[in-house]
């Protein structure tokens, strides 16, 4: 679903991704691991169609990116770090919004208030003023975005940063539901333990490389923070 | 679908904006005033004119029985009627003069300036629905505009929205669709000249105008689009913006009129005057003295009529000679005062170029155009008031000339030579004629517009990979 081989990003004299081989698979959540600047932001604009590679190729469901940019994006719900929505407009108008430059045509109401209750988000709030929500809040209309929009692929971006614990473990769940709908999931993330529990697989990358890849169901949350202090170090 | 909705929602937010809503509502409002006050002034006029040219056709009736050259210097006024949509946009009305005074001999200049009037006036009596639509307009636009593509990169709605499958180019025209509807409704004034017209001809006038002022402020529009699409910051693009509108909207125009006055500069009114007089006295070539130009006339006229002496005549040479001197110092004052327009056929042309790098220069010409209001207006009056002078000078030397023979300027005619003579009416060129004349500024707003929509859809094509910077 997706797929990259030799992936590489430059900026001028910097090497921002380099020889990046990644899969993944329908049904999987993958854990992108790393420090500031390891790659994984640059890793999820390529996919976006944001940057052209520097070399190698990346493909979409089949559609390369680079190449087809709004094809991609087609087959791809992106959930960022922080959800900016319009402050003025509902959680249910965003939603609407954001759902219909999606799909190309108006979803109902009743549709989208299914979404957003399936985003672990109450009915009463739904009409309120999205510069009322919490920033837990918003990321779960962002999920809610991705669902109306039923991609079977999904490009996280440390999402969870800034939630509290409660809003993490919900969206961990949400994010479990959708794997086993079959979903594609790339989550970039700082945080190991929501990582050990909710991926399949982590890959940790340092300095534009991936320096690791490990399934989570033979690690513990206590040797996955081992490796990844191990491979940080060397 | 996208570019509709997209357009649909920033509306929503415009709306639920309070600041957006109260600098709407204040422009239309000072709108409304301007308009008020710009018809109340029109009316003022018209009715002062409609006085005026009574009183001073009462004056010229009534002169008594006298000589019909006294009655050519006793003169009249010819009054620029102040055409209804001279209450939206005054034009140069107030500079050029609204009189002029119609005497033998002399082709005067138009007189009694409103402008020498303005500097005791309140602030809102000397702005006009123009000024709002060209100058305020704007300015609201940007303000509303400046942050419809770049405050979104800086939230990383953007991000979302292209993420989500946005197509950049219909993502940007539902902004600019947005934009529109705000212009759309800062527009309303413009529709103001439509019901001001009084006749199907200024009607006809209203609507090019307001045509004119929807392409205008649509090409602002896309032009603030394109600005907020490349411009890395919200901040940034205001400043971007704000600049621009200072330099195209404010300094271009003044130094365009700079530029186009060094290039082609105009006669001093002094020198203008001084190089008058000389020619009808010298001749234009400045070796015909009058003295000669008569005896050699007095000569024709004795050959013309067979006879060796004045005093032999049928005629008054007297009134022959003044309608001779009448002939030449029309020739004098068409070389002078023609002079004076190809001066300004020059400015305008150089103005035309320099529009090139504003649309404000054009839609300003097009609007004073289409209200009547500007140079070439003023010179269509001035030649109607010059076509009137000649022939009554032409009507009362052929009086003098046939019946004053042996008594010359002690000849008293009738006072019906002068009632029976027309009253001077004057009605402005027909909207064909001005809009042929503003073809090529239309041309150019139209320019405008392309080179405005091109980049905006090229910022829309960049918009995509721009957005991972964010």
């Amino acid at each position: 679903m997706l797929e990259c081989r030799q992936l590489a990003k430059r900026f001028g004299d910097v090497v921002a991704l380099d020889a990046l081989d990644l899969r993944v698979a329908p049904g999987e959540v993958f854990c992108l691991l790393g420090a500031n600047g390891a790659g994984k932001t640059t890793t999820i604009n390529l996919f976006l169609g944001f940057l052209t590679p520097s070399a190698g190729n990346l493909r979409v469901d089949g559609v390369d990116p680079a190449a087809d940019p709004r094809a991609a994006r087609a087959r791809l719900a992106y959930i960022p770090e922080q959800v900016n929505l319009y402050p003025l407009l509902t959680g249910l108008e965003n939603l609407d919004y954001f759902s219909s430059l999606a799909s190309g045509r108006r979803i109902s109401e009743a549709e989208l208030l299914e979404y957003f209750t399936q985003a672990g988000l109450a009915h009463e709030h739904a009409r309120r003023p999205v510069r009322e929500y919490s920033k837990g809040m918003r990321q779960k209309v962002g999920i809610a975005i991705a669902l109306a929009k039923r991609s079977r692929a999904l490009l996280l971006d440390e999402p969870l940063s800034g939630l509290d614990p409660k809003a993490a473990s919900e969206f961990c769940a949400l994010l479990s539901r959708l794997r086993d709908d079959g979903a594609a999931v790339m989550l970039a993330t700082h945080d190991l333990m929501r990582a050990r529990d909710v991926g399949t697989r982590v890959g940790i990358m340092r300095a534009g490389r991936l320096v690791g890849v490990h399934d989570t169901a033979d690690l513990t949350h206590s040797q996955l923070e081992q490796v990844y202090l191990d491979l940080m170090r060397t | 679908m996208s570019a509709l909705g997209t357009g649909a929602a920033e509306l929503r937010q415009a709306w639920r904006d309070g600041r957006a809503r109260t600098a709407l509502f204040a422009l239309l409002a000072l709108a409304a005033i301007t308009l008020a006050i710009g018809w109340q002034q029109q009316a003022r006029q018209e009715s002062d004119v409609a006085q005026a040219t009574a009183v001073d056709r009462r004056l010229w009736e009534g002169q008594a029985t006298r000589n019909p050259h006294s009655v050519a210097h006793f003169g009249q006024y010819a009054f620029k009627p102040a055409g209804a949509l001279s209450a939206f946009d005054p034009g140069l009305t107030p500079w050029l003069g609204t009189a002029l005074w119609m005497e033998a001999h002399y082709q005067n200049s138009a007189t009694y300036r409103p402008a020498e009037d303005q500097r005791d006036q309140p602030i809102l009596a000397t702005l006009s629905g123009a000024f709002v639509m060209q100058i305020l307009a704007p300015l609201v636009l940007i303000f509303m505009g400046f942050g419809l593509v770049a405050r979104e990169r800086e939230r990383q709605t953007l991000k979302l929205a292209l993420a989500s499958g946005a197509s950049p180019v219909a993502w940007l025209t539902g902004k600019f669709l947005a934009l529109a509807v705000v212009a759309a409704i800062l527009y309303l004034p413009a529709w103001a000249p439509v019901m001001l017209a009084d006749s199907d001809d200024a009607r006809q006038r209203a609507l090019y105008l307001a045509l004119a002022y929807g392409v205008f402020l649509l090409t602002i529009a896309a032009l603030i689009i394109a600005v907020s699409a490349r411009a890395g910051t919200a901040r940034g693009a205001l400043l971007t913006l704000l600049g621009g509108w200072v330099l195209m909207a404010l300094v271009l125009p003044r130094l365009g009129a700079t530029f186009a006055e060094e290039v082609a500069p105009s006669t001093d009114t002094g020198q203008f005057w001084r190089d008058v007089r000389a020619a009808l006295e010298g001749g234009i070539d400045g070796h015909s003295p009058a003295g000669a130009r008569e005896e050699a006339l007095l000569q024709e006229t004795l050959r013309q009529y067979g006879v060796a002496r004045e005093e032999d005549l049928p005629v008054s040479f007297a009134g022959i000679s003044m309608q001779a001197g009448e002939e030449h110092a029309n020739v004098v004052y068409d070389h002078f005062y023609g002079r004076l327009q190809q001066d300004e056929q020059r400015q305008r042309r150089v103005l035309r170029g320099v529009s090139l790098l504003t649309p404000w220069i054009t839609v300003r010409s097009l609007s004073a155009g289409m209200a009547g209001t500007d140079a070439e207006h003023h010179w269509h009056f001035v030649r109607a008031t010059e076509r009137y002078r000649r022939d009554l000078q032409r009507y009362l030397n052929g009086d003098f000339t046939q019946n004053a023979k042996g008594q010359d300027f002690d000849y008293q005619a009738d006072p019906r030579l002068w009632r029976e003579t027309a009253v001077f009416s004057y009605r402005a060129p027909r909207v064909g004629e001005v809009a042929r004349s503003y073809a090529p500024d239309a041309l150019l707003l139209l320019g405008w517009a392309t080179l405005a929509v091109v980049l905006m859809l090229s910022a829309a094509r960049t918009l995509g990979r721009e957005a991972s910077s964010s």
